[in-house]
């Protein structure tokens, strides 16, 4: 799908269309630890767990963990893949390192990292769609080849779950996916598209169509209704 | 607020939230709030699966009242190891050393 803009009768910057068309269609490329299909099955399970059954009882649970089950997968992705796609989309906020270490120890810490950028860049792009009554993407076409599986040298413990650069330059979240650099570029495409744009995230006063603390109160409040600590 | 809150829940009623704030706000500030919306989305979940801490300047900076709003509380609040102390950054960037 040659996205240049949406349809729809609001002013839609083009900018949305044109990352989000640049970025899609790399998200279904072979990666640095998942081929191009292992990618495009991922994303299709971002798509499934809104409808998975198991998804919709832990959301409900007092504790995820207390609800047995399998997910409703469409893919032929590892049990464990499925898992952190699937919690990953629907109940975020109620992740836990245990969890976490008993996921990175099945698939590795790389692939970890790799499949929550495609599912946290995707859904953003689709929370968009689904904000302002467009039409999903149709899924992108898988790219050929094969996983470099190439590890940075500079990356290591910063305290998080997960090995990250040991280079702190700008905030924590900007490089929680720093261990798959060709990926979370892809990641830092759509925040800067949507958010941060470049240097006028340090800037107190925005010329856009809702002010900074109008921008950080919407941002506030979904962090509010997901219970992210951060 | 209404329609942040119908369009991270996917509510019934996001479609008519949609409307109203249109009617009342605009249409670019509208696709601003959509942008908005959809970033935290992302940024919430690509913090929480990767366990990152708060940075010191953001510990500090939320230090008197994290625990009053009931933040300390979130599963995500035991990655940060250190609970910083109150005081307020310089800039947009100090929050984030």
């Amino acid at each position: 799908m040659a996205l240049t803009e949406y349809e729809s009768e609001l002013d839609i910057d083009p900018m949305f269309a044109t990352t989000h068309r640049e970025v899609w269609q790399r998200l279904g490329e072979c990666g640095t630890w998942w081929t191009g299909t292992q990618r495009v099955a991922a994303m299709s399970e971002v798509r499934a767990a809104f409808e998975c059954q198991l998804c919709s009882e832990r959301s409900d649970a007092l504790s995820p963990s207390m609800i047995e089950g399998t997910h409703d997968s469409v893919s032929e992705l590892p049990r464990q893949a499925v898992d952190l796609v699937h919690r990953l989309t629907t109940d975020p906020g109620r992740l836990t390192q245990e969890w976490a270490n008993a996921t990175i120890n099945a698939l590795g810490e790389e692939r970890y990292v790799e499949l929550a950028i495609i599912v946290c860049t995707q859904y953003v792009i689709e929370s968009f769609a689904k904000c302002l009554g467009l039409a999903l993407l149709e899924l992108p076409t898988p790219g050929d080849g094969a996983p470099s599986q190439v590890r940075p040298t500079d990356v290591g413990d910063v305290g998080a779950w997960v090995s990250q650069t040991l280079d702190k330059a700008l905030a924590n979240v900007s490089r929680a996916g720093s261990l798959v650099p060709d990926t979370e570029v892809l990641w830092r495409d759509i925040v800067q598209c949507h958010y941060s744009r470049g240097p006028e995230f340090a800037e107190l006063v925005w010329n856009r169509a809702l002010s900074r603390p109008q921008t950080e109160l919407v941002a506030s409040t979904v962090s509010l209704l997901n219970e992210c600590f951060y | 607020m209404r329609y942040t809150e119908s369009a991270v829940r996917l509510d019934s009623d996001l479609a008519e939230s949609r409307k109203h704030l249109l009617r009342i706000a605009g249409s670019q500030a509208l696709v601003e709030a959509a942008a908005t919306v959809s970033a935290f989305e992302g940024l919430n979940r690509i913090a929480d699966v990767t366990g990152i801490q708060l940075d010191s300047g953001l510990a500090d900076e939320s230090a008197d009242f994290r625990s009053e709003l009931g933040l300390d509380s979130y599963a995500g609040a035991t990655s940060t190891k250190s609970n910083g102390s109150a005081q307020r950054a310089g800039n947009v960037i100090g929050i984030f050393r």
